[in-house]
């Protein structure tokens, strides 16, 4: 169910009596070429740890803990050209502990989002510099996951130099380092007043209690997010490639691939099944040849962004290997571009992504997550998807691999 | 016979049955589930390295990770993979190994029985080939590797290893790649039919299920395994039950940006009865909790002098045998949060006995947590998947936890937060 709040404020309710949790999420949208990244990053911790009845975490934590151990979580998250900023509550339905939780809930949520501490006009400065030394540590402790810090490198040299994109949807350690209180202040101010939100809660709720506490929100008209969130990028005839050294016992070999085709778009179906052939399920080609044949490497993987138009392959070798391992991964592309594909493998494959769609209808979260894409894309997931993925044949699946082009790759080792 | 125990609060059945083989199985329906959720559990982990075979008379001693091994190798038939049988019939299937259990399990939507089938059969019915054996020693090898580059890894089982310096917990899971290479099929048939036998096993199903089919399905599934006459015998698991052998401080390099410091306390207490046991387990997690989570001024003390982010974490953590607590945090000052940390475990207990107020709050914190685990059918599962605390289940642990005083708690402070039962572990950046 939706309710408009108003222009560009959307409640969508998910009631169901199965859970013992009701959750809240508030989703921030802004087109991620008019945002500070970092801004907003710091801004959402600052939110969740602080505020003036509950001036700091241990007062916002003996709140969660009074409201029977509610977690209260705050990120951003980039989907395409989205910005996301996300605050998100989930707590022990009502009627388990029969108390008035989603009123209590709200209030708090209300209270993290619009009574931010403050000194002046400004964001208070303690709770800001503290926040932001937390977020920098945070954000540079990252790089100590050389997977991830081997996939970040990867993006970099994949996403072309003048894109909005070379911008970590986090911001980067020195953007937060370097940011104002004022730019804070903005941030803050842009997000309550021009970003598309959208606040979904499910769970054993009354429909019209959730509307009447939500219209109170002092949330202006602002117009909605409009334009697509899809990413495009050309595809380039030389291919990027990048090597660092580390002192480590694994190394790591990543791919990235442009590969245009968008959520929900004709072929949508037809590329879930190829990606999850290739390396998205433990069925999957990398896994089967590369991993298990080869024993070559402890992982190898593939992953696609459909909002963001790429795909990329991640793989932890022994770094004496990397020839024959990256001659194997691009063998097993090419597999499925030739129609080389085998039936077994691709039922098995299309059986897992039906297993994944069935078993998500009994995850709040991933319900909740549906209703923000539907609602940033103008784009529903079909009722019969099931069917979409079983219909998927070897022929759609080689005809949507002959769409992938290798861009970049990147040696860690 | 069936027996059922039914939880109000919850409206919710738990159905347990011991079969005439032995195997434990324990049944939880769900209402309104798409997903049914099956974990089949040996009492059999990585610390289980020496024991009298089945078929012999002596202790003997097998390669330090042997049983995660084995958890690999158990997949492989001679003429084909029982993971992808999973994949044939839409079930996503794992497995892991731990100090003292191997599990493997599956979630479906789709055919439940035929996979449940697949699950009972693989797991009891071992192939163990010379050149399966060798190719496995490449993929444990490069997972080795894996873990060896993670400094969270490195910084909690350098922790663990100066805590039970002469005990079997002091290598990792996985073991290592020299210890792999030591290991062949007759060994691994060894372990297997020494700790896979039916009465060693608990079969946990969870979610979308009929108890009678599915209990049928078991029981169909399992005719034709007997008994197995004999008791398990391992060797003594602890060498120096006082705790003398901790290693108080210890320290490794790895090219990180910021230093990582965790605190390692181990328990010596035992406790026989499961029902103390859990008890004990409980009081110990809201101990911690009351000193150091994030409704706690400590907390916010460590917090606003930048001793801790928010990278800091504490646990408890039970296994067969043993027990022990860590708190960890990433830290430009390691010898300052030792400080911190070592100050409030010596003020604990007289800080404790004034904490009434805190008490209260924090269990209904942590019960809240527990009811909304619920969920998910995996977390109902796996927090009872192995025999640990015997028939005991996540809705007699909620009555238990709704149940437990702050002299419980005190209690157990006096119990776990001993002198010289703490050890100090810091990975250090690579210096520049």
């Amino acid at each position: 169910m939706q309710i408009d709040l108003n222009t560009g404020v959307r409640l969508h309710i998910i009631p169901s009596q199965k859970y013992t949790t009701n959750r809240i999420l508030v989703n921030f949208a802004a087109h991620q070429g008019h945002v500070n990244n970092a801004a907003r990053n710091l801004l959402v911790n600052l939110l969740i740890n602080g505020s003036q009845n509950y001036p700091d975490q241990t007062a916002v934590a003996r709140q969660l803990s009074s409201l029977y151990g509610a977690e209260l979580d705050g990120y951003v998250a980039r989907l395409g050209l989205a910005h996301n900023v996300r605050l998100s509550l989930t707590y022990v339905n009502d009627q388990i502990v029969n108390d008035s939780l989603t009123k209590k809930a709200v209030n708090f949520l209300h209270e993290v989002l619009f009574a931010p501490l403050r000194e002046g006009q400004v964001l208070s400065p303690t709770s800001w510099q503290l926040q932001r030394d937390n977020l920098a540590a945070t954000l540079t402790s990252w790089d100590d996951d050389k997977q991830y810090l081997a996939a970040k490198r990867l993006f970099n040299l994949y996403f072309s130099a003048d894109s909005v994109m070379q911008n970590p949807g986090t911001g980067t350690v020195q953007d937060v380092i370097s940011l104002s209180n004022a730019e804070l202040m903005n941030a803050y101010q842009a997000m309550l007043q021009e970003d598309q939100i959208d606040i979904i809660i499910a769970g054993n709720v009354d429909v019209e209690q959730v509307q009447k506490l939500f219209a109170d929100w002092p949330l202006q008209p602002r117009q909605p997010l409009g334009s697509e969130i899809f990413y495009r990028q050309l595809v380039l005839s030389k291919i990027r490639q990048g090597i660092g050294q580390e002192a480590i016992q694994q190394a790591k070999l990543d791919l990235a691939y442009n590969f245009p085709v968008y959520f929900l778009d004709e072929d949508y179906y037809s590329a879930v099944v190829m990606n999850g052939l290739y390396g998205a399920s433990p069925y999957s080609l990398l896994f089967n040849n590369v991993r298990e044949k080869a024993s070559l490497a402890y992982y190898a993987s593939s992953g696609y962004r459909p909002f963001g138009g790429y795909l990329f392959v991640q793989t932890g070798i022994n770094s004496n290997n990397h020839d024959q391992a990256e001659r194997l991964i691009q063998e097993q592309l090419m597999a499925m571009q030739d129609n080389d594909i085998d039936d077994v493998q691709l039922t098995r494959i299309k059986n897992g992504l039906v297993n994944g769609i069935l078993t998500s209808q009994d995850n709040q979260g991933q319900l909740m997550e549906r209703a923000v894409i539907s609602s940033l894309t103008g784009l529903t997931i079909p009722e019969n998807s099931v069917d979409r993925i079983l219909a998927v044949n070897r022929h759609q699946v080689s005809a949507v691999a002959q769409k992938v082009k290798l861009q970049a790759t990147y040696f860690l080792k | 016979m069936v027996k059922k125990k039914y939880y109000a609060q919850f409206q919710q059945a738990v159905y347990q049955q011991t079969l005439e083989n032995g195997l434990d199985v324990v049944l939880i329906p769900q209402q309104g589930f798409k997903k049914t959720y099956a974990i089949l559990t040996t009492n059999y982990g990585a610390v289980d390295n020496r024991f009298v075979p089945i078929q012999q008379d002596q202790l003997v001693t097998v390669p330090a990770g042997i049983a995660h091994f084995l958890e690999h190798k158990m997949f492989e038939k001679a003429d084909h993979d029982a993971f992808d049988l999973f994949g044939q019939f839409g079930a996503d299937a794992n497995a892991f190994t731990s100090y003292t259990q191997t599990s493997y399990q599956f979630s479906t939507a789709q055919q439940f029985a035929k996979n449940l089938s697949i699950l009972l059969d693989f797991v009891q019915d071992p192939y163990f080939s010379r050149a399966g054996v060798k190719k496995e020693q490449g993929i444990i090898g490069q997972e080795i590797r894996m873990y060896n580059d993670n400094s969270d890894s490195r910084l909690y089982t350098g922790t663990i290893a100066n805590l039970y310096p002469a005990d079997p917990m002091k290598n990792d899971i996985a073991g290592t790649e020299e210890s792999i290479k030591k290991i062949t099929p007759e060994l691994l048939m060894q372990c297997y039919q020494t700790f896979y036998q039916p009465s060693n096993l608990r079969l946990v199903v969870v979610g979308n299920l009929d108890v009678e089919q599915t209990l049928g399905v078991i029981e169909q599934c399992e005719k034709d395994r007997q008994q197995v006459a004999r008791k398990i015998q391992r060797g003594p698991l602890i060498q120096d039950v006082q705790g003398n052998d901790i290693i108080a401080n210890g320290s490794i390099r790895m090219p990180i940006g910021r230093p990582k410091a965790m605190v390692g306390i181990r328990g010596l207490s035992q406790y026989p009865d499961a029902r103390k046991r859990l008890k004990y387990k409980l009081a110990c997690e809201l101990m911690l909790e009351l000193l150091f989570d994030d409704t706690t001024t400590n907390y916010l003390d460590l917090y606003n002098q930048q001793i801790i982010d928010d990278s800091f974490g504490f646990s408890f953590e039970m296994e067969r045998g043993f027990h022990f607590a860590t708190i960890s945090s990433d830290t430009d000052d390691p010898a300052r949060f030792f400080n911190a940390i070592q100050k409030i475990a010596r003020h604990a207990k007289e800080n404790l006995a004034k904490m009434d107020a805190e008490f209260e709050k924090t269990k209904r914190g942590a019960m809240g947590r527990l009811i909304m685990s619920l969920n998910l059918p995996e977390m109902i599962a796996n927090r009872y998947a192995s025999s640990l605390f015997g028939e005991l289940n996540i809705f007699d642990e909620l009555e238990i936890l709704r149940l437990l005083t702050l002299g419980d708690v005190y209690d157990a402070c006096q119990q776990l937060l001993g002198p010289h039962r703490f050890t100090n572990f810091t990975v250090q950046p690579e210096k520049m």
